[in-house]
């Protein structure tokens, strides 16, 4: 496991924004869990197989996290929330050390 | 003042009880008792990546460590219920050994209302030698931390059962290099759950990464070896050793606290359609629990995390007056070497099944029809069909047979 860790946000529906220290390594899914953000459930942890981990990601994040790959577009198609061009599963994205400093949207509901 | 919600077991059900409620804005006190240490975890891991050394035990925490605290709700670790009298609602408590003593944890409780979220547990080999040291089963993060260990030592492991379980062991363990035999009693694998189609589709798949298979053969007896190896006779007369015999036969259901309190049981505590057993003040969900599922007379337990939460959500939601979510068509998942397996739908009885996609290519769904009626669907590297499929088969749609053998069709457009 790294030890470095980076500085990354969850925003709420509501706006309010949520910072936390994510391993670089890890998955985004497990970092929100690990640091309590409200709004992302998880619930096959991680298989990309539930799609409760739904969120969308602002251009610049897109950039750095890359396309998702087939498997994970086709679970994208039945996300409980509204799906949008940024959207993704959290599970699927390893934080890097780019993302320093941005802020991921949790959609409003996960099932 | 209030008692509040008890839930006792602290896993895929009696967390998502905990944190549903929270959710829900429930504001009584909640009590989740764990009867292991150190903080809930999830469990198919244990099987796959943990076991294959891609995550660690912090990567499967269920919820934070802070989680519980931050969300005021009390969570007593190490803290087994070793009883429970319905008559004045209170339980009887006793902690394990190691258990954090600062805890100061109690030895009866109160409640207002009680969640029995105790699961289940991994059969024993019930054979002579079933309980030797290196014949191990899988349940639990202690006994996922034993194989572990044991599988790195090991360089050969006979698997008893080609369930899930043993069938995700053997993936792991080829993937780690061992040289792995399963022993099956059936003549095929996961034979109680798919028709032979699929069954004979993983067995090749599990044969080309190397595992061998002894079909229609049970283990007679297990005898340690001078050099601490097992020697395992097989039914018919044969012997095989190996370093290791992981044993993965089926769970048997824990339902004993629930019995004792004279709840209704059967293979599982009874529950209504809104989870609640026989005792108006005792809800159960999850692995211990047996309810009627859709279309059905029968009451039956499903194993899986996805009947765990969607239980406990539909706790939650009766406890504080929410509407309640209606009952989908069971989901389960299994990841084996480059299948990635789910299903939806329970059952095995049809008419007929259609092939969307390629067996070759492993990337096809089996379709299962009663009449016009989808009422299970298989799916092997197509989520897109999983996805589809769990609203087809909670509504057991009629889709035309053609249409849905056309790959070229989405499966949402019958949605
Ligand atoms: C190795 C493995 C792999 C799996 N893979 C998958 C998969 O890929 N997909 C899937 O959907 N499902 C999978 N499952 C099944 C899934 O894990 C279970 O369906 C799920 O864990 C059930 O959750 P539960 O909360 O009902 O019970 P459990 O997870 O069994 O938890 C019950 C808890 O209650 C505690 N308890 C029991 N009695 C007491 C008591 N008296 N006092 C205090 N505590 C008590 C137990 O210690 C335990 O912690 C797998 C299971 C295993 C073991
Ligand atoms: S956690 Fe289930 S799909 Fe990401």
């Amino acid at each position: 496991m790294s030890k470095s860790t980076v500085k990354i946000g969850f925003r709420q529906p509501d706006g309010e924004i949520q910072e936390i220290d994510a391993p670089i390594g890890q998955s985004v899914m497990q970092a929100a869990i690990f640091n309590n953000v409200d709004g992302i459930e998880a619930e096959c942890g991680g298989s990309c197989m539930c799609a409760t981990c739904h969120i969308y990601l602002s251009d610049d994040l897109q950039a750095i996290a890359g396309e998702a790959n087939e498997e994970e577009n086709e679970m994208l198609e039945e996300t409980a929330a509204e799906r949008r061009p940024s959207s993704r599963l959290s599970c699927q994205i390893t934080v890097v050390e780019d993302m320093n400093g941005k802020v991921f949207d949790v959609p409003d509901c996960q099932s | 003042m209030s008692r509040g919600v008890v839930i006792v077991g602290a896993s895929h059900a009696g967390v998502q009880v905990a944190a549903s409620l929270k959710d829900l804005g429930y504001d009584q006190p909640i009590t989740l008792i764990h009867g292991e240490l150190p903080t809930p975890y999830q469990r198919p891991p244990l099987s796959k990546a943990f076991l294959a050394g891609q995550t660690d035990a912090d990567g499967l925490v269920l919820r934070s460590p802070s989680y519980y605290g931050d969300k005021a709700i009390t969570l007593l670790s190490g803290v087994r219920v070793t009883a429970i009298s319905p008559e004045d609602k209170t339980l009887s408590l006793e902690t394990l050994p190691g258990a954090p003593a600062a805890q100061n944890a109690p030895t009866t409780l109160s409640y207002d209302h009680l969640v029995l979220a105790t699961g289940a547990d991994a059969r024993t080999l019930p054979v002579p030698g079933g309980d030797l040291p290196g014949v191990l089963k899988l349940r639990d993060m202690a006994e996922a931390n034993a194989l572990k260990t044991a599988l790195a030592a090991a360089e050969s492991l006979a698997i008893a059962g080609a369930g899930f379980i043993g069938l995700e062991v053997a993936a792991t363990a080829r993937k780690l290099g061992k040289t792995v035999t399963v022993i099956e009693a059936q003549d095929r694998v996961l034979a109680r759950l798919f028709p032979p189609i699929m069954s004979d589709f993983i067995t090749r798949r599990h044969q080309e990464a190397g595992t061998r298979f002894r079909f229609n053969a049970t283990i007679d007896q297990v005898i340690e070896m001078e050099n601490g190896g097992k020697q395992i006779s097989l039914s018919g007369g044969d012997q095989i050793t190996a370093d290791l015999v992981v044993v993965g036969i089926g769970a048997e259901v824990n339902d004993t606290l629930g019995r004792a309190a004279g709840l209704k049981c059967g293979n599982g505590i009874l529950v209504d359609e809104t989870c609640l057993t026989s005792n108006p003040d005792i809800s159960a969900a999850g692995d211990c629990a047996a309810w009627k599922l859709l279309g059905s007379s029968r009451y039956s337990r499903t194993e899986s995390v996805q009947n765990a939460v969607d239980q406990a959500k539909i706790i939650a939601a009766r406890l504080t007056g929410t509407e309640i979510p209606v009952q989908v068509a069971p989901w389960f998942w299994s990841d084996q070497l480059d299948i990635k397996l789910q299903m939806v739908g329970d059952a095995l009885e049809f008419d007929d099944i259609v092939i969307r996609g390629s067996m070759e290519e492993a990337k096809f769904s089996l379709l299962y029809y009663q009449g016009d009626a989808l009422v299970r669907v298989d799916s092997v590297n197509r989520a897109i069909d999983h996805i589809a499929a769990r609203k087809l088969v909670t509504n057991r749609t009629s889709v035309p047979k053609d249409a849905t053998a056309d790959i070229g069709v989405k499966l949402k457009n019958f949605v």
